[in-house]
């Protein structure tokens, strides 16, 4: 299947498969979940890897747990500009070692110094 | 942060390329030989002035969020760009001038001019931090001064015929619309957050120096260097429709005040850079480029810019503000007075300083001052120490 790009949308992600195989059947049984990248990735506004490794976890054992299918497929494929472009500019680091102060110094990050949830926009 | 203009990395480097097709395009079709033909004089030395000026680094770690990291990322390649392009046309030029070696040359030499331009993009861009950098750079001296600086010279080029260096300018300016616009969140969040005061030195501060630099190159060259044909506005003009008018702009969707010397900077729109300009034109020995003089015909046009009292055949000018008032007070009483330089322009006096001693009643050396102590002062006498 060949996707336009920027065709990013996933209501039009599945549209276009459509043309394939029977989606909209696929998608009512749970065969086929597109999820927006955003959706994903930015759940809360912003990156978190715990996040995104929890949606992972719960998504496939909803599928393998539900009894259906012998196998489960997960692809993780970025549509190429505007969800990509999203994610690229609001990861954030989450420091683990050190703490926020010391990842960002004031002498080079400026004063005032604010936390993170100040600058987050 | 929340910046209107989102790029990705795949179109940045897609846009760039295609911008840098368009001002290789035209350096290919003029060949090297000819890169000069057709211009007037002066332009060439205002290309030699502008051929000279990496930011943003600093904000691309250590911003505050991703989307400034990212932003300050791109910019840093912008200035990077920029840096380049110049240094490529410059290389060009000096088959026909090897004064253009002044491009390569602003980063290192002791060139009084160059001297003061690194200190203040050194301390601008190099040594100021993430918040300090995203105020002063950004907001106030991209969004203030060179995004708008770049689009009049390149429209100045444009009917200089000088078609190569109208596409460097526009190249550039091109750019800076998308990493100026750090600027913005970044002091909304000082704002938000208790720090006005810094956010309005900041802005003074930049507002202050950016404008002492650009009367120095831009007053001057627009008004001294640019023929007469291509002047569309008189440099106050340009700063008082363009600059002043964006700068008020961004003060008031901030509800900072104007900074405390704004009616200093006024008064100074009508006189500073013709003072500067006489400065390089006294020191042109020192300069890599040449300074003009101004023929009649810019003269008039300068005077129709810039008007100075008249009154008759005679036009006064004035030390001070203070001096002017009391010449309005009491007109009649000083009208008719002459000073040395009057009397020298009238031909009263000799243009010619051992003359001139001489109409003063001076006998040189033997009346005429001198050191105090004739240069013996202790502390002249000492050794200089050497290595």
């Amino acid at each position: 299947v060949h996707l336009r790009r920027r065709r990013t949308d996933p209501v039009e992600i599945v549209a276009t498969l459509g043309a394939h195989v029977d989606t909209s059947a696929f998608s009512a049984s749970k065969q086929l979940e597109v999820i927006r990248a955003s959706d994903m990735y930015l759940r809360s506004g912003g990156f978190s890897a715990d996040e995104v490794i929890g949606s992972w976890k719960a998504a496939m054992s909803d599928v393998m747990y539900d009894g259906r299918f012998d196998v489960v497929r997960a692809v993780e494929t970025w549509s190429l500009r505007d969800d990509w472009l999203e994610l690229a500019r609001k990861v954030d680091w989450t420091p683990r070692y050190v703490d926020e102060r010391e990842l960002f110094p004031e002498e080079l990050s400026g004063h005032p110094w604010l936390t993170h949830d100040a600058w987050r926009g | 942060m929340n910046e209107a203009y989102r790029t990705t990395y795949r179109e940045y480097v897609a846009n760039q390329r295609d911008k840098d097709a368009a001002v290789l395009g035209v350096r290919a079709a003029l060949s090297k030989a000819h890169l000069f033909d057709d211009l007037d004089p002066g332009w060439v030395q205002l290309v030699k002035v502008h051929n000279g000026a990496v930011a943003e680094l600093h904000m691309a770690r250590f911003g505050r969020d991703s989307a400034w990291r990212m932003m300050a990322s791109l910019g840093a390649l912008d200035e990077i760009r920029h840096i380049q392009i110049p240094l490529l046309i410059g290389h060009d030029m000096l088959a026909y001038d090897g004064n253009f070696d002044g491009t390569h040359k602003a980063y290192h030499t002791d060139e009084w001019v160059m001297i003061a331009a690194r200190h203040l993009f050194d301390d601008m861009f190099l040594a100021a931090d993430a918040i300090d950098l995203a105020i002063q750079l950004n907001f106030v001296f991209e969004t203030g001064f060179s995004n708008l600086q770049f689009m009049a010279m390149a429209a100045i080029a444009d009917r200089a015929h000088h078609h190569l260096f109208e596409k460097t300018p526009a190249n550039i300016q091109t750019d800076g619309p998308r990493h100026a616009q750090i600027g913005h969140p970044v002091l909304r969040t000082l704002l938000e957050n208790g720090s006005r005061e810094r956010a309005q030195y900041l802005v003074d501060n930049m507002w202050w120096r950016s404008w002492r630099l650009f009367l120095a190159l831009t007053g001057t060259a627009m008004e001294y260097l640019t023929p007469l044909g291509a002047r569309a506005r008189s440099f106050k003009e340009f700063m008082t429709e363009w600059v002043i008018e964006q700068f008020l702009k961004n003060l008031a969707e901030f509800d900072l005040d104007r900074p405390w010397f704004w009616d200093l900077f006024i008064e100074e729109l009508d006189y500073a850079h013709h003072s500067f300009q006489l400065e390089l034109y006294t020191y042109r020995i020192t300069l890599w480029f040449d300074v003009a003089m101004p023929d009649r015909a810019e003269r008039e046009w300068l005077n129709d810019k810039y008007p100075t009292l008249e009154m008759g055949s005679r036009r006064y000018l004035f030390c001070s503000e203070p001096c002017r008032w009391i010449f309005r007070h009491e007109t009649l009483r000083f009208a008719d007075h002459k000073s040395v330089v009057d009397r020298i322009v009238a031909g009263e006096a000799p243009g010619k300083l051992t003359d001139l001693h001489e109409w003063m009643g001076l006998e040189a050396p033997v009346e005429t001052g001198k050191d105090l102590r004739r240069g013996l002062d202790p502390w002249h006498l000492d050794p200089i120490p050497t290595v």
